[in-house]
């Protein structure tokens, strides 16, 4: 009896080791691609998640810190994303090395996996449509979700054309399996138009049932759709020059043409502290992060008041004389409502005097509605009524029609909101230019990222660092263009190059 | 007639096999040493009968003999059976009709050893084992019983490298079994405590006091029974439980132990300035414009010295542990309790505190059925006062970098609150310490429960079965706390901006939440058959094993909170996040594993495993795993003068390194709602494969016991995170793609003095155990293309991975310190340059000047360049661990040497940034710029000046004990112990921080799946971090030099 009992208990136990899960275990926590591509709305969510990483790759931290110093947009010493070494003086080269540091890494690996994964996404959806996946059997929903595939196929090219020297254009018809060829980026600029082209078109044919929910829930009617489609457009047609000679050589016509059609609102999703984030306005707008943070750069104090000094005295490394008087003054009512003046200066000396100071940017808490702190609420804006206006009278200034450039200056943030005297509509050409300038410096200051980056390759010569004028072009030596990260490359089989430095003044020709 | 003959013979075969078949008498009894102790495993033969068994795990065996009297009309004397066993001597005793007959073995005049049970088939004198084991037995242990298991295992067996992070009370260690043989999945080995298999990869919770010994299994050519988690060695750990004591016997035993931890040095800070003085008056001097010439030469006004008053204090250290063995006729037990706790080095600390219990009880329900069972609950708090993820954001470096000239007791200004937190006037707007320290606060809560129970049943007196369920269940609670009106520049741990009171409509403040659960479960069937035959000695076993890991990890976050010292998630207002993560990992294996010898000389094993995870890819299901191994004991056959003993063994083995969860499933990243591509799934995704062949000796002679192995291991199939183009949308993929080899020598000699003096007198005790353990390893052969990798945190990722380079080279960028290195290119004219006193090349017209920078190597287009500037293997470790006694009183000190090895000194580096660090003011001309930006603190950047020579050689251990007499202190006492125990008492190095044996931290607390950039672990390609391979020194806690005094008594 005894030796039954303890082979029964012993049998019990061996049978219960067989109660086991199986080893076809699932995740669930991250879902697969085939769990996210089977209805129309899990069409929608992966849509979204394209428009974040777009919006991350290009609102992020980088590449708009880095860049934002080097173009003399912001005045930022820490070593934090790439900021210190892009903003040395005289400039040296972008590193484009995988043995670099992540951070500094992220200058270029940012936008660029950020850009081309929104591409991928928006392929997903589309190449999901087209196997049949919808969400009202081709209606207006369907026309929504497609038209917002293009133009996030479109906002993402437009970047990586601005931005990098070359990119991969993949659309439904790439071969993945097959190597890739670069596209160069006038190409990639041209692709990207088309693209936003084909979105206003699917959202013309919408109509009024159109509906755009994938900036962080923003809602976006038709008119609104296109006439953001159209901006962007002209931004990328007015942007992508290098330099001058290319800027005389871009079309105008077709800038004007878009800019004339675009938004007249403000463009700016919510922040929500956690995924939507705008760096640039968190870090380089006054939000009482106490003394840590950027300052504006001293070309645009001497943008706003000419007898400061465009570049900030070496007082304790160089010897040179003190400023005069460190507050600013000028005719402009924005350096006194935009910008907040500090009497001194934050930044390791060792570190460049010429990142000092006195002056931070904080219209965000000036302007009601404006912009929140980039960061937990608030509105990012992203593309002011103001750029596109802009845009519209540079594409007519360009075109040779001052006067009419001149009256919507006039109308504009120029006198609103600067107080400025309007321009005489006699205004010789390179006035109205510099007041275009002047406006897009002053006007669009933390809004469109990278804007002053791209605004000064391509509007003025490039400047010796010791002789920088306030609205002049990058610093010699400064990148103009960024290249194809160097992790990208090594997949390719191609050698690293990098772009600025001595050997590269113009910071557009690649140095290996 | 012909088809019967085939029946004819093997009926006389069966016959000739078993002879006696006819007059059966079966005899059962147990075998026991001298000291009562059971001895499982030894073997009993009939006299010339050829026929045998070995005794089970109780000692008892059961074995047929022939009845005495008359066979086949042949008058046969009474049959004898023969007892042997390793370490003691052979008996042999004649059965004259009993049925039951208990054996003493006499024992050998050399030590007792234990049977191994790990990875073997049914336990295993280590005579007989045929690849190499380490053991730690109870005595190495308790000498000095550290408060955490891991750190006294160091230097105690050869091929076991013990890397902590550092000094924190309460901290886990990283173990590095011979070589690192995974590029991004870590190296800490399998652990096993009482048979259950652990979760979490801590053994902090253990009370090392409970343990009896320590198993370690080294490769593969030992591991293979354990699969594919194996390939970094096994770690297998017996607790006490009364097994050893003589029936009917209680002991209760008591230890206490009291005394104190101090920091072993003072960190070199700047006590100069290079600044004007306009105020020198505290509590806050003010500081002008720098000198002309940039040298920091300037005594500093108000000078505080903050180690010593607002960091350092001498901790308290104490421990408590009761413990109850007995033994009954049919049961023994343990059941002990212990409360440890660890001030630790940092004033104003909780530090750490541990309360654990474990009951181990086995059974004998029949003749034929046991039980064990065992079950341990811990439970702990940590006060990380500095985080584990360290930074420079820390206590300790807020400490060092705020410039000492400020009274941190001064109040705020804002609202006369304690601790000005802005007292810094210097502009490198470093936060009061103190202010943090009052105001930040982060804990961690550990329970961990461990329980297993195995049933043997002894069906046959040649077979038993058994079978074991275990659990390990470990709950880890993290909290951090910032009080409401929070003020600083900078944001601790995942906090946003809402938690600083500075920003706009922010009261600051802010909690954070996480709760980690791991449920670790096992369940496994054995069958162990046991014959033995005409010499040769068998075990098989095969086994079915199913393992299932549960892992949960919930974490909440808010910020802006709405009243002070509340620490409830539902206090936040703003920036409220919730995350979460579900992972079930099972897998399913068989084995299969036959131990052999013939007359204990030649000596086999040999073993089979097939297994099946959720962790490999749909179409890589099951792996396979493999061992062959021999051993020849010569001087059983050839007598070797002075040599006791001479054994060679040989053995080949495989096994794996499992995929994580992370690696196998993950394919969109689902963060707040929002869906993203992020790695690309993998069904074709298989563990790592390892193949170690070994090859080694073990040899007695004279005074020495000498053990010699060497290792080659090849680990492909490695798992790494593939780049692909962002065409693809996906950041990579993880692929097997790539292999690491290593070649690893280790020997352990043991020395006993007293023998080899030839000392006579008895109450002398002298011996020495010196461990010895070399490691190569590189980087075979990689798929994907070379890249940088680190620890995670901020520009921390200097270690490359590249074909034929070893595994840990760190890559920087290099100031030149000779001549000789200057390019030859124009432009750079040797003649033109000079060594400086601090020794780097500058140019001979800024020598002296402000302009005094390093001369960093660049390539022909000025790119700086980036080369090997270091390797943190070491050329060789070694432990000494020497005990000398005479009566009662005895000196045991255990000396840890690691030579060579380099460490990347990032504390130095950030301290450099504002010229904090000592070596600023230590060269009078030598100016500020040629350490911060433009020199070597290079923007933070990698470089070679930071690199610095890790070897060591330090006191690890040490204690003087007088042990009194039975009936010294009455005949309630059995035994009374006093003990003065010393923990890191000295060092010797040429490291320059506070010690080198740290290294980076492991991500831990973090959200499992997003990673935050400079976050532990932000590298996404070692998605941990890896401890054993990233030696970096970033404000890590430091060692604690710890002197107490004990008290052991046995009742």
């Amino acid at each position: 009896m005894k030796s039954f009992l303890t082979q029964s208990v012993f049998f019990t136990l061996l049978l219960l080791s067989g109660a086991c899960e199986s080893l076809e275990t699932v995740n669930d926590n991250n879902p697969s691609r085939d769990e996210v591509l089977t209805s129309g709305a899990d069409l929608m969510d992966v849509l979204r998640g394209g428009y974040l990483v777009w919006w991350q790759g290009v609102h992020g931290a980088h590449p708009v810190m880095a860049l934002s110093v080097s173009s003399d947009t912001y005045g930022l010493s820490w070593d934090d994303f790439g900021a210190f070494r892009m903003g040395q003086e005289p400039r040296t080269f972008y590193n484009n090395r995988i043995t670099e540091d992540q951070d500094y890494q992220q200058v270029v690996q940012a936008p660029w996996l950020g850009c081309h994964s929104a591409v991928s996404s928006a392929n997903d959806v589309l190449s999901a449509m087209d196997k049949g996946v919808s969400i009202d059997n081709g209606g207006p929903q369907d026309e929504s979700l497609r038209a917002s595939a293009h133009f996030l196929r479109g906002i993402s090219w437009g970047y990586l054309g601005l931005i990098f020297d070359k990119a991969l254009l993949v659309d439904l018809q790439t071969d993945l399996d097959q190597p890739l060829p670069f596209t160069p980026y006038a190409q990639i600029i041209d692709a990207a138009i088309s693209e936003m082209e084909e979105a206003i078109s699917l959202a013309e044919a919408a109509g009024p049932e159109f509906i755009h929910l994938y900036f962080n829930g923003l809602g976006l009617r038709e008119a609104e759709f296109t006439g953001l489609s159209h901006a962007y457009a002209a931004r990328f047609l007015a942007q992508w020059p290098r330099t001058e000679e290319e800027n005389a050589a871009a079309d105008w016509n077709r800038v004007l043409e878009h800019a004339a059609q675009g938004l007249d609102y403000d463009f700016a999703p919510m922040a929500d502290g956690g995924s939507w984030q705008s760096y640039q306005q968190y870090a380089f707008a006054e939000t009482g992060q106490g003394p840590f943070w950027a300052r504006v750069d001293q070309r645009l104090v001497a943008a706003m008041d000419p007898s400061q000094p465009a570049r900030y005295p070496e007082v304790i490394a160089g010897g040179e004389a003190p400023l005069d008087n460190p507050r600013a003054s000028s005719d402009d009512q924005r350096l006194n409502t935009d910008f907040l003046f500090f009497p001194d200066n934050n930044f390791p000396v060792d570190r460049g005097e010429w990142h000092f100071s006195h002056y931070k940017h904080n219209r965000n808490k000036t302007d009601p509605g404006f912009a929140g702190n980039g960061s937990t609420d608030g509105p990012m804006p992203a593309f002011l009524a103001a750029d596109n206006e802009l845009l519209q009278a540079e594409a007519l200034l360009r075109l040779g029609r001052t006067g009419e450039a001149v009256n919507i200056l006039n109308a504009g943030t120029r006198v609103n909101r600067g107080k400025l005297p309007a321009l005489p509509l006699n205004s010789s050409p390179e006035a109205v230019q510099q007041a275009i300038l002047y406006e897009r410096a002053i006007e669009l200051l933390s809004t469109a990222p990278m804007s002053l980056w791209f605004d000064r390759r391509r509007s003025a010569p490039r400047e010796n660092y010791l002789e920088v004028t306030p609205l002049g072009g990058l610093q010699t030596g400064t990148p103009a263009q960024l290249p194809v990260p160097a992790g990208e490359l090594d997949i390719q089989m191609e050698e690293p190059y990098n772009f600025g430095g001595p050997n590269d003044p113009l910071g557009i020709d690649p140095v290996f | 007639m012909r088809i019967y003959l085939p029946f004819a013979l093997s009926l006389l075969l069966g016959l000739s096999a078993f002879p006696l078949l006819a007059q059966q008498l079966t005899v059962t009894g147990k075998v026991t040493s001298s000291e009562g102790a059971p001895l499982p495993g030894v073997h009993i033969q009939v006299k010339g009968a050829g026929t045998g068994t070995v005794t089970n795990e109780r000692g008892k065996y059961a074995i047929s003999v022939p009845g005495t009297g008359t066979f086949f009309f042949r008058s046969e004397p009474p049959p004898t059976l023969v007892f042997s066993y390793t370490g003691f001597k052979t008996m042999e005793v004649a059965v004259d009709g009993q049925t039951e007959l208990d054996v003493e073995l006499p024992e050998e005049a050399a030590q007792l050893e234990e049977i191994i049970v790990t990875g073997t088939a049914a336990g295993r004198s280590p005579k007989i084992m045929s690849y190499a084991v380490g053991k730690i037995d109870e005595k190495e242990l308790q000498e000095v019983p550290g408060a955490t298991l891991g750190i006294g295992m160091q230097g105690k067996t050869p091929g076991l490298r013990v890397n902590r992070i550092s000094g924190q009370p309460g901290q886990g260690v990283y173990f590095q079994v011979r070589s690192a043989n995974a590029i991004a999945n870590g190296q800490q080995p399998m652990l096993i405590v009482d048979g259950v298999f652990l979760g979490s990869q801590t053994l902090a919770d253990l009370n090392p006091e409970d343990i009896e010994k320590i198993e370690i299994l080294k490769g593969s050519a030992g591991t293979s029974l354990y699969g594919s988690q194996a390939a970094n060695g096994v770690v297998q750990i017996f607790t006490k439980r009364g097994r050893n004591l003589e029936a009917g016997e209680t002991k209760v035993s008591y230890r206490g132990e009291v005394g104190y931890s101090e920091p072993a040095n003072r960190y070199p800070v700047n006590e100069f300035t290079n600044r004007e003085i306009l105020d020198p008056s505290g509590p806050q001097p003010i500081l002008g414009d720098p000198n002309p010439d940039m040298v920091f030469d300037t005594p500093l006004p108000n000078l505080q010295d903050y180690q010593e008053n607002i960091l350092f204090q001498n901790g308290l250290y104490q421990s408590h542990s009761l413990s109850v063995q007995g033994k009954t006729e049919r049961t023994n037990f343990l059941g002990s309790v212990q409360r440890l706790r660890d001030e630790g080095l940092f004033q104003s600390s909780e530090g750490y505190t541990r309360h654990s219990f474990r009951l181990n009880l086995d059974h004998q329900i029949s003749n034929k059925l046991e039980l064990q069972a065992s079950s341990m609950y811990a439970n702990s708090r940590q006060d990380l006062l500095a985080l584990s993820s360290n930074g420079p954001n820390s206590f300790l470096a807020t400490t060092l970098f705020l410039t000492p000239m400020f009274d941190l007791e001064a109040p705020n200004e804002e609202d006369g609150s304690s601790y000005d937190w802005d007292i810094d006037n210097t502009g490198f707007g470093i936060t009061n310490p103190l202010y943090d320290r009052y105001n930040s606060r982060q804990s961690v809560d550990r329970n961990r429960l461990l329980g297993s129970l195995t049933t043997n049943y002894y069906a046959k007196d040649w077979l038993t079965l058994s079978y074991t369920a275990a659990l390990d269940r470990s709950v880890n609670e993290f909290e951090h706390f910032l009080e409401k009106g929070y003020l600083s520049t900078s944001l601790p741990g995942q906090f946003g901006t809402l938690a600083t009171a500075g920003v706009q409509n922010s009261n600051g403040g802010g909690i954070q939440r996480t709760t980690r659960i791991t449920n670790s479960f096992i369940s496994r069937a054995n069958a162990t058959i046991r014959r033995s035959f005409q010499g040769f000695n068998t075990a098989i076993r095969a086994s079915y094993l199913y393992e299932e890991l549960r892992a949960q990890f919930n974490g909440s976050i808010g910020e802006n909170l709405a009243v002070r010292r509340i620490r409830s998630l539902d206090n936040a207002q703003s920036n409220i996040f919730i995350s979460s993560e579900n992972q079930l990992i099972t897998a399913h294996s068989g084995f299969l594993i036959a131990d052999a010898d013939y007359k204990q000389k030649y000596i086999f094993s040999g073993l089979f495993r097939r297994e099946g995870s959720s962790l490999f890819g749909p179409e890589q299901r099951w792996a396979n795993y493999y061992r062959l191994s021999g051993a020849y004991r010569l001087t059983e056959d050839i007598n070797i003068r002075g040599v006791r003993e001479l054994k060679l063994r040989a053995s080949i083995g495989t096994s794996g390194i499992r995929p994580t969860f992370e690696q196998r499933f993950e394919a969109f990243e689902l963060i707040d709602g929002n869906i993203t591509k992020k790695t690309l799934g993998n069904s074709r995704l298989r563990p790592a494969y390892s193949t170690e062949t070994e090859v080694g000796l073990n040899a007695s002679f004279g005074a020495f016991d000498l053990e010699f192995n060497f290792a080659n291991i090849l680990t492909e199939d490695q798992v790494l995170l593939a780049p692909l183009t962002a065409a693809a949308g996906f950041a990579g993929q993880w692929r097997n793609a790539g292999a690491v080899a290593a070649k690893v020598y280790e020997a352990g000699l043991k020395i006993n003095f007293a023998r080899l003096f030839k000392i006579k007198n008895g109450d002398i005790n002298w011996n020495l155990m010196t461990t010895f353990d070399r490691v190569e390893q590189r980087v075979e052969s990689l798929d994907i293309p070379a890249y940088v990798t680190g620890p995670g945190l901020q520009q921390s990722s200097l270690f490359l991975v590249e074909e034929g380079r070893a595994l840990g080279t760190m890559v920087g960028e290099v100031f030149a310190t000779s001549l000789d290195q200057l390019p030859e290119r124009e432009g750079v004219n040797p003649s033109d340059f000079t060594l400086n006193q601090a020794g780097y090349v500058v140019r001979k017209d800024e020598l002296g000047t402000p302009a005094e920078r390093p001369f960093k190597l660049t390539d022909d287009n000025g790119n700086p360049l980036v080369q090997p500037i270091g390797d943190i293997n070491p050329d060789f470790r070694m432990g000494f661990a020497h005990t000398i006694g005479f009566k009662g009183i005895q000196l045991y000190t255990l000396f840890d040497w690691k030579k060579g090895g380099q460490i990347y000194n990032l504390s130095k580096q950030w301290l450099y940034r504002d010229h904090r660090h000592a070596d600023v003011s230590r060269y009078e001309e030598v100016p500020a710029g040629f350490f911060g930006n433009e020199g070597l603190y290079n923007g933070l950047v990698a470089n070679n000046h930071f690199v610095e020579d890790a070897g060591f050689f330090m006191l690890r251990e040490a204690a003087l004990s007088y042990t009194f007499g039975n009936g010294a202190f009455g005949k309630w006492i059995d035994q009374f112990r006093l003990s003065l125990i010393g923990r890191n008492l000295f060092t010797l190095t040429d490291y320059s921080g506070f010690h080198p044996d740290v290294t980076s931290p492991l991500r831990e607390e973090n959200r499992l799946t997003n990673r935050f950039n400079g976050g532990i672990g932000s590298d996404p390609r070692t998605p941990n971090g890896d401890p054993n391979l990233f030696i970096v020194d970033a404000f890590n806690y430091p060692v604690a030099r710890t002197l107490t005094f004990s008290i052991q008594a046995t009742f």
